[in-house]
């Protein structure tokens, strides 16, 4: 425990002397020219038109328990709104809702709208393609399979698929 | 310290319907100078103090019906100056969010590019060091040191033994002269 040693009364100022005595006389601090011959004028003014005092400080402290409590509601909702439509993200399922891959990234005219990285595309498409069936049995999905997948709904041959 | 207007005089003419405004007028005056500079070194900006004084004296007017005369009037309206300074620099931390001792780093910082500050090095320093002190502690320091009130009128103000004022005002200088010397 930090020992407090006992200050003298007559000690008190005595010891202080040299250089902020020294210091003491001098008022670095300055006002606009003619500040204390309009300030009276200005506070009588305002005592006039009846106007109250600012309260900065005082309304905000007064009014916080209320402004606290609004801003945990809004918070309380906004944390579950975005809980909610993260949930529902993580569990939207393509095919449950009919959707392959194929409407993901090409549009109805076959054109690509969506430029997924490659390897994600095709780490998509491998998932899906698992009850597919490689075009030489027994042997790995090859890029012409792929291209067959996308393809096997669309009855326009012609279209060229840019993946 | 204060003008040489007795207090009397202004409550006399400020509880007399007729001369209300007059007898306030007079207080103002009277006082002005003073409540600002004991503002002023407390939370340094011109504006921030400007404000505040004004608010002080709004307050004095719709509170002065009730002043008791328990004390000396000069020794009221600091307690209001006072209360209203710390009230802002506590409003100032909150409103920032800032952990104590902030807002007086900032303020110290300040000073350098302060229109109304012409002290030069040393008086910068000095002022520094004393934004280092906690803020009753530089309270202390201010009214003692600046003010020159006598503990007994402290005392009253800041509701603190004068005794406690005392060793408060030693270890403030104290720390502000180790401060002067290392920087």
């Amino acid at each position: 425990m930090t020992k407090i040693r006992k200050i003298d009364p007559q000690e008190s100022d005595h010891d202080k002397q040299s250089l902020l005595s020294r210091l003491k006389d001098v008022n670095p601090f300055i006002t606009p020219e003619g500040y204390f011959d309009t300030l009276p004028r200005i506070i009588l003014d305002k005592i006039h038109q009846g106007r109250p005092t600012t309260r900065r400080q005082h309304r905000h402290l007064q009014l916080a328990p209320a402004r606290l409590a609004v801003a945990a509601v809004i918070l309380l909702f906004l944390a579950a709104a975005v809980y909610w439509l993260l949930s529902s993200k993580r569990t939207f399922n393509m095919s449950s809702a009919g959707m392959t891959t194929w409407d993901l990234v090409f549009d109805e005219n076959g054109r690509q709208v969506i430029n997924f990285d490659d390897a994600i595309l095709m780490e998509t498409l491998a998932h899906e393609m698992t009850s597919f069936v490689p075009s030489v049995p027994g042997d790995s999905l090859t890029g012409e399979d792929i291209i067959n997948y996308l393809v096997k709904d669309y009855n326009n041959e012609d279209l060229i698929y840019d993946l | 310290m204060t003008s040489d207007r007795p207090d009397k005089e202004i409550l006399d003419l400020f509880r007399d319907e007729v001369t209300r405004h007059s007898g306030f007028e007079l207080l103002v005056n009277t006082y002005q100078k003073p409540v600002y500079w004991h503002i002023r070194r407390l939370v340094i900006d011109h504006d921030d103090t400007n404000d505040l004084v004004q608010n002080v004296f709004l307050k004095i007017w719709e509170n002065l019906d009730r002043f008791r005369e328990q004390s000396r009037l000069f020794t009221w309206i600091y307690s209001i100056a006072t209360n209203e300074a710390i009230s802002f620099l506590k409003h100032k931390r909150t409103r920032f969010l800032l952990p104590l001792g902030d807002v007086e780093s900032d303020l110290a910082q300040s000073l350098h590019d302060d229109p109304y500050f012409s002290g030069d090095e040393v008086q910068t320093t000095l002022h520094q060091a004393i934004l280092t002190l906690p803020l009753k502690q530089r309270i202390v320091f201010t009214m003692r040191y600046y003010d020159e009130l006598p503990y007994e009128e402290m005392s009253a103000i800041l509701k603190t033994s004068a005794g406690a004022l005392k060793a408060s005002y030693h270890h403030a200088a104290k720390k502000i002269e180790k401060y002067i010397m290392n920087h």
